[in-house]
């Protein structure tokens, strides 16, 4: 279905959906829809939500997930720390490294010398947050952030780390944490799905379909693809070339009025499910359009986010795409950027991806508090792990690398009841070992649940005879930093 | 799921009134109580002795019988006591669990105790037994022992059997079920004729035919290649492309030769062990030209087909184990319907398997000639397999050889004749002595001549740890990964520490490109580094090696810029050498430019020890070749070996060494050559011939428990062993072999079980059980357990004759039942559990596709071969994956390249299984996303478009053109009221098509394909 044709455009959903009206039905189930039940099909072509949750009130009604693939480097992005400038090329003392493993990578170097960050720092905002010269556009809002320094993981190579934050195991298999809320929450929306994922074209990554796959979760809660550099923002929206919009429209009904007569004849209620999931398909030909066309925006926002916002598939763009999801009512947004691997060159690498990124992450956050939406929307930063204290490769004043990292990082958050302005967590004087208040991912990812008015460990999925959760057998909500 | 299997458990136990204040009658411990115990108490309870409180085993219940429990005393037992006590402290389960039995349950737990509380073991862990058949109260319905067993249990629960489906549905269904695809309009009125005159004898041919179609073997391979985590691509980060699809084509060729149960797991699971001995003796990268020893091998890449771990931050070691735990992961649910990832970590919780058990049936598997970093293509050990075609040609290239052989043998005599004189010759030179230790050899300067580039250390060249000697780069310049070359020496350590024999490195702190030969951790290790770190060959000897005794290493590549290019050799053998980094990439041709130094590296201490006879060479050397450089004699010791106490090593390098003197008189250097002319060519075919990768037995050592599973915390070693609560494994030598005979022993409680649900699944869209992966206490006796049990026997009387089976459940009443319903009945029987109908479920989404590509004449019913593409695969850079296989969105779905991390989008929304792991359960959803595809994909509009057309040849009028679609597309012939229907739509599409019949056309087939009627198995 063409983004441009006339026809569409001038259709509104609700248009669509009275044009289908011979199609739907009143049911029982359309209470289980957020929308109101006119506009619901006789079976919810979402899922609805485990009966019961959210447990308690949720603060946030839905997550806007930045996540930054490779492992940023927390020493040059927002861990100062000061200590460094003397040890700047010097070994790493025997002792800060102790016997800690790191990848096949930096086998065989026989130095592990320290590098302090090329990038001056300050604090910012009331609260004083440090943050250095790479993103100045994002200090200006750190009053609305809440960093978590002391981040672990226990992963150290990128397919594994990423799975790990993501499903709460290393191993391939299990649901991913926007899966986990589909089928914990269900979505708002009937004519997006309840889990979107949002990858950036920059930056070669480790990024996979399965990294916001259901696992063994039903696949209707696997995150879907929008935008990115496909041809078309969800796969195959469009209607092949000899089927026009107007014929699409009729062949959706008489596929609906034949599955119906069929229905009773055979009395299969899975029929109406059927019926519900090609309404929904054709909801979404009208309602994928409408989104991805970004010329309702007044130019103040197009400008607060950045001039790449008019480019599909760069990070503005999908940022100001997360925006209009969560607007939607989608539950789960995870915006995928890769690139900050950065073991060798990392100072050009840096500053590339910080200056992809800076403005669209300010913009994001004054975007949705301005409109109310920062209250219930939870806005999460942060990669697999971080880098270390010291040189991959050769080092040069401004020419080296940082290995992986995994035993202290740095992501942040903001908004719906997590404490603005706040940092928690600290690594000792190298950025290496997280020495005050750790958060392990399945603690992180209990947080979010309990955000989402979910106990971690009561969101669980029968598999195999046991109850599979996402924060595995572990997980602590960390109450700290929770206003 | 478990819970609903208890809550039709529960339907079975009838309401009676009882004095003995008994609501529910003849409770039976496995149906009804064993699942309330696994779900409520073995968490703590259970067979984890580590987790138990209280010393208390509820899965055993010897010791909780007069204690917790009183046999026929519910009020005196304090098992029901703490369970409805209201104190936090003392009810059971504990609060903090969140486990709560409902007021249901715990009855029945009563109610079981003041029955005498009789216990037996867990359903699926007791061996199943033929039962006499059960009678039924319509004895003309069943037409054999399945239908007997349904029309007793419909009797019992007062339901009737629907009627027979209409004869053309049924004739779809059977298709759809036996091939994966439909049959057309003509078959499924022939069938319907044929019905008419006799149903059953209809039934039987038709499902003869069907599965003597070679459409029956893959189709099935569809969900063994599931349950075999087969994929085109490695997996895990890198996902880098792999061949196995022969072993696919095996799959196909022994389904539809039907090839019985136990013989195709014995094959799978250790057809490496059952080659006959005179073809054993195989290396990893051979052309094993004996059919049947190639097949078995074949075979084993069901334990090949894990993904595989690589790339720069990749550990071996724990590679290595995360290979042998899917390996016996899988074979444990695929045969035993048995999840043991539990036992990785501690003891299970709630089936008999013990942390150390884990270890013992995972022995079976670790023990592959692996190096636990994959290679592209293929990964160590692997074998060619070439097609029918390339082994036509390859016969007739080594009739070529043959013929080259035997002309040489021809002039055996006069060549023996000039060798004798020319040994007698050589055996002239003064011999050195040789003893360990002693530095005075000198090189065997008279052997493996040919294509000898560069020579350096002829005569010993003592190292003394200090000192480093630099030679030009011409050598190095040889070996660049697009070129053949062998880099061949001899080393001697003085020392175990780490040092650097000789390198050559370019950018030392960057890409360090050149070659590296290293004495590390006691092991030799050689490295070809393209740019470091993620692009370079490394192969290290598996064993260490002692100081102060010579070894001898190659180091070859054949040019094709891949981790299969290369090979290593430790004395003489390519097995004692791994390759622990096979990585290239595209700067694979970049051989660097610096100098050879000899003794020394920017990395590694300098060489203490000796070094000799260090050549490189511009071809890859034969093994023959290597064996000869690794005999550490000269060729004049080795001539002075009587002829008769030669080896066959010792004949051969000293007729190489004959072969390649300058004194070989003219006439044979000509027979020489062309026969190394037509072995090269032999040669080349043979590496452009498909790999698949098999299993090779390594020697035996070990298995160690991992403690808390993880792959270097090493615990007790184990015994390799089957789990005790199952038959004890047969009296032989306890190794693959042994397992499978062990698995397929008609004792065994689970496989025929587990393989019987399995096939019942694919025909019925389920199984008995909803988990076919667990089999365990978790899962509960299923409805028809005493079917599935007759099944088993009687699958194992078959001698495991999987058509026959099949047969027999197709040929059933049960399976000919209409699949509709009355209202009533879907709603209290979603699943069709009492099988009071026939089957009806979306099919899965390889049948959708193939069903539509059928139905439109577009399929290309080519069975086997290498993977098509349908669209460009990208790679995790986002480009585009450049693949050495066809275009096509034609061929049926199994033959669609597997990326293991991102399948095909049309694919990875339609629930195919992750084929990252073992998947044995059928996911069923219904998406919008799935409507979009069959809707919008351009294969489903382009059969759409060609459906039409073959609709408009296949009859004259309108009327019968749409008929003939209907029929063909939802297998009923239309209503009149339906007929009526689709020439509304047939006149309103034209009109919106502004009278394009074509596209009015298109669009009508677009709503056919796209029923529901059309995607459901009815």
């Amino acid at each position: 279905m063409g983004t441009n044709n006339q026809d569409n455009v001038s259709l509104s959903r609700r248009g669509i959906l009275n044009g289908l009206g011979g199609v739907m039905a009143t049911g029982a189930l359309s209470q289980l829809l957020c929308r109101p039940a006119a506009e619901a099909a006789a079976v919810p072509a979402n899922p609805a939500g485990i009966t019961g949750f959210p447990e308690f009130p949720a603060k946030a009604k839905r997550v806007i997930y930045l996540f930054q693939a490779g492992g940023p480097s927390q020493i040059d992005l927002f861990d100062h720390k000061p200590l460094l400038e003397k040890w700047d090329g010097k070994d790493l003392p025997k002792s800060v490294m102790g016997g800690v493993k790191f990848t096949g990578m930096v086998n065989g170097q026989s130095r592990f010398p320290v590098v302090a960050s090329r990038w001056k720092f300050a604090r910012h905002g009331k609260c004083g947050a440090w943050v250095s010269e790479l993103m100045p556009e994002f200090a200006k809002v750190v009053d609305d952030v809440c960093f978590i320094k002391s981040m672990t993981t226990t992963q150290v190579d990128h397919d594994a780390a990423i799975t790990y934050i993501q499903t709460g195991h290393q191993i391939a298999g299990r649901p991913t944490i926007g899966a986990w809320a589909a089928y914990g929450l269900g979505s708002e929306c009937d004519d997006l799905p309840a889990f979107v994922a949002l990858r950036t074209k920059e930056g070669g990554s480790f990024l996979i379909d399965r990294h916001w796959g259901s696992g063994f979760l039903p696949s209707r809660y696997q995150g879907i693809r929008i935008g990115g550099s496909d041809r078309e923002p969800v796969q195959y929206l469009s209607n092949p070339e000899s089927i026009s919009d107007a014929m699409r429209r009729r062949t959706i009904a008489d596929i609906a009025a034949l599955n119906r007569d069929h229905r009773q004849r055979v009395g299969d209620p899975e029929i109406d499910t059927r019926i519900a999931q090609f309404e929904m398909a054709a909801r979404m030909q009208m309602s994928v359009p409408e989104l991805a066309d970004f010329s309702d925006e007044p130019a103040h926002i197009l400008d607060l986010y950045g001039p790449d916002v008019r480019e599909p598939g760069t990070y503005a763009y999908n940022a100001l795409m997360a925006r209009r999801l969560a607007e939607r009512g989608v539950r789960f947004v995870q915006l995928f950027q890769g690139g900050w691997d950065q073991h060798s060159n990392l100072p050009k690498q840096i500053e590339q991806y910080s200056a992809y990124s800076d403005r669209a992450n300010a913009a994001l956050i004054q975007d949705l508090k301005q409109r109310g939406m920062l209250d219930d929307t939870l806005v999460i930063w942060g990669g697999e792990f971080g880098r270390t204290v010291f040189c991959q490769g050769k080092l040069t004043k401004m020419s080296f690398g940082r290995e992986h990292h995994h035993l202290g990082f740095t992501m942040w958050m903001a908004g719906a009841g997590v404490k603005p302005g706040f940092t928690y967590g600290q690594t000792d004087e190298w950025s290496f070992h997280t020495v005050e208040n750790p958060v392990p991912v399945h603690d992180m990812n209990a947080t979010v649940l309990h955000q989402l008015g979910i106990d971690h460990k009561h969101l669980t999925y029968r598999l195999q005879g046991r109850d599979f959760r996402l924060t595995d057998l572990a997980g602590d909500v960390v109450k700290e930093i929770l206003s | 799921m478990p819970s609903q299997y208890f809550i039709f458990g529960i339907v079975r136990v009838c309401c009676v009134v009882s004095l003995a204040s008994s609501v529910y009658a003849d409770v039976d411990f496995n149906r009804d109580v064993r699942p309330i115990l696994a779900d409520n108490c073995f968490e703590c309870h259970g067979p984890d002795a580590e987790s138990r409180e209280a010393d208390l085993r509820l899965d055993a219940l010897e010791e909780a019988m007069g204690w917790v429990i009183e046999p026929g005393k519910s009020n005196e037992s304090s098992l029901i006591e703490r369970l409805l006590s209201d104190a936090p402290d003392a009810v059971m389960p504990p609060p903090h669990s969140k486990r709560r039995p409902t007021k249901k349950q715990i009855q029945i737990l009563k109610d079981w105790i003041d029955q005498g509380a009789e216990y037996e073991r867990h359903w699926a862990f007791a061996a199943p037994i033929t039962r006499a058949l059960p009678k039924t109260v319509n004895a003309n319905w069943p037409r054999n022992p399945i239908d007997s067993f349904v029309a007793s249990h419909l009797d019992a629960e007062s339901l009737k059997p629907r009627h027979d489906a209409e004869p053309r549905v049924l004739a779809r269904r059977l298709s759809l079920a036996l091939t994966g695809l439909p049959i057309l309009p003509n078959e499924g009125n022939a069938f319907a004729d044929d019905f008419q005159r006799n149903p059953d004898q209809a039934i039987s041919s038709l499902v003869d035919k069907l599965l003597a179609s070679e459409a029956y073997g893959e189709h099935r391979a569809w969900y063994w290649m599931d349950a075999a985590r087969y994929a085109d691509t490695n997996g895990y980060q890198a996902d880098g492309h792999r061949v196995m699809w022969p072993w696919r084509d095996w799959l196909i060729r022994n389904l539809n030769a039907n090839l019985p149960f136990d013989k195709l797991t014995e094959q799978m699971l250790a057809g490496d062990l059952m080659i006959p001995k005179e073809h054993q003796h195989w290396q990893s990268a051979d052309w094993i030209a004996d059919d049947r020893s190639r097949d078995y091998l074949i075979a084993t890449g069901f334990l090949r087909n894990h993904r595989y771990d690589t790339g720069s931050g990749t550990i071996p070691a724990e590679s290595k184990f995360e290979n042998a735990a899917d390996r016996m992961e899988t074979v444990a649910t695929v045969w035993m319907g048995m999840t043991m990832l539990c036992a990785r970590c501690h003891t299970h919780k709630y089936d008999p398997i013990e942390n150390r058990e884990y270890y013992e049936l995972l022995s079976f598997f670790d023990n592959v000639r692996e190096a636990g970093s994959a290679l592209k293509l293929a990964s160590h050990p692997y074998i060619h397999t070439p097609t029918q075609k390339e082994q036509a040609r390859l016969k007739q290239l080594q009739q070529a050889t043959d013929a080259a052989d035997a002309a040489m043998l021809a002039a055996e005599s006069s060549i023996a004749e000039a060798q004798q004189k020319w040994e007698s010759k050589v055996a002239d030179v003064v011999r050195v002595p040789l003893e360990e230790g002693s530095v005075t050899r000198s090189a065997p300067k008279t052997r493996v001549t040919r294509g000898l580039k560069f020579h350096y250390a002829e005569t010993p060249l003592h190292l003394d740890g200090n000192t480093s000697i630099e030679k030009p780069n011409d050598a190095i310049a040889l070996c660049a990964g697009n070129r053949r070359w062998t880099i061949s020496f001899w080393f001697r350590p003085e020392s175990d520490k780490g040092a650097a024999i000789f390198s050559s490195v370019e950018e030392p702190e960057r890409y360090r490109q050149g070659i590296q030969a290293d004495w590390v951790n006691g092991k030799i290790r050689v490295r070809h580094v393209c740019r470091w770190v993620n692009s370079y060959i490394e192969f290290e000897s598996a064993q260490t090696l002692r100081v102060g005794k010579w070894h001898h290493v190659t180091f070859r590549c054949d040019g094709r810029m891949q981790g299969i290019a290369y090979s290593a050799s430790i004395d003489g053998s390519d097995d004692a050498m791994l390759c622990t980094h096979p990585v290239t990439n595209d700067s694979a041709d970049n051989a660097g430019k610096a100098k050879l130094v000899l003794g020394g590296s920017p990395f590694l201490a300098n060489f203490s020890g000796d070094l000799r006879d260090l050549r490189f060479y511009d071809r890859e050397l034969n093994v023959s070749e290597v064996r000869s450089l690794a005999d550490a004699r000269t060729i004049n010791e080795i001539a002075r070996v009587p002829v008769n106490n030669r080896t066959h090593a010792e004949r051969e390098t000293l007729r190489l060494a004959f072969l390649e003197d300058d004194s070989l008189p003219a006439y044979l250097r000509e027979l020489y050559n062309a026969r190394i002319a037509a072995h090269a060519k032999l040669d080349e075919a043979i590496f452009q011939s498909p790999t698949t990768m098999v299993m090779k037995e390594g020697r035996t050592k070990h298995t160690q428990i991992r403690l808390a599973g993880v792959f270097n915390s090493l615990g007790d070693k184990v015994a390799t062993d089957t789990p005790d609560f199952l038959p004890p494994l047969p009296q032989e030598h306890p190794n693959r072999l042994a397992l499978a005979h062990w698995l397929t022993h008609p004792d065994h409680p689970l496989t025929a079980r587990v393989a019987v649900n399995r096939i019942w699944q694919t025909l019925w869209g389920r199984g008995f059980t909803d988990s076919p992966e667990n089999f365990g206490t978790q899962t509960g006796e299923p409805l028809h357990a005493e079917l599935l049990d007759w099944l088993a026997t009687e699958y194992v009387r078959l001698g495991w004759d999987t058509k026959a089976l099949i047969k027999l459940i197709v040929t059933s009443r049960t399976y000919r039942q209409s699949s509709d319903a009355s209202e009533a009945m879907w709603a209290s029987d979603p699943a069709n559990r009492h099988l009071a109908r026939g089957p009806r479920f979306r099919l899965p989404v390889h049948t959708v596709r193939d069903q539509a590509l059928f139905l439109s004449g577009l399929l290309d019913n080519t069975v086997g071969g290498p993977p098509v593409i349908i669209d460009d695969v990208i790679g995790q850079n986002g480009k585009i994956v450049k693949l050495p296989y066809e275009m096509s969105n034609h061929r049926r779905t199994l033959y669609t390249f597997w990326k293991r991390n991102s399948p095909h989008p049309m694919l990875a929304v339609f629930d195919v299984a992750d084929r990252n792991q073992c998947e044995v359960r059928t996911m069923r959803t219904n998406t919008p996303l799935q409507a979009l595809v069959t809707l919008n994909e351009p294969g489903f509009a382009a059969s759409a478009k060609d459906l039409s057309e073959r609709a408009q040849q296949a009859a004259q009028t309108e009327p019968e053109q749409l008929g003939w679609l209907w029929h063909a597309c939802t297998g009923r012939i239309p209503s009149d009221e339906e007929l009526r229907q689709l020439q509304t739509i047939r006149k309103d599409y034209l009109e919106i098509a502004d009278s394009n019949q074509s596209q009015a056309w298109t669009a009508l087939c677009n709503v056919l394909l796209n029923l529901d009627a059309t995607m459901t198995l009815e």
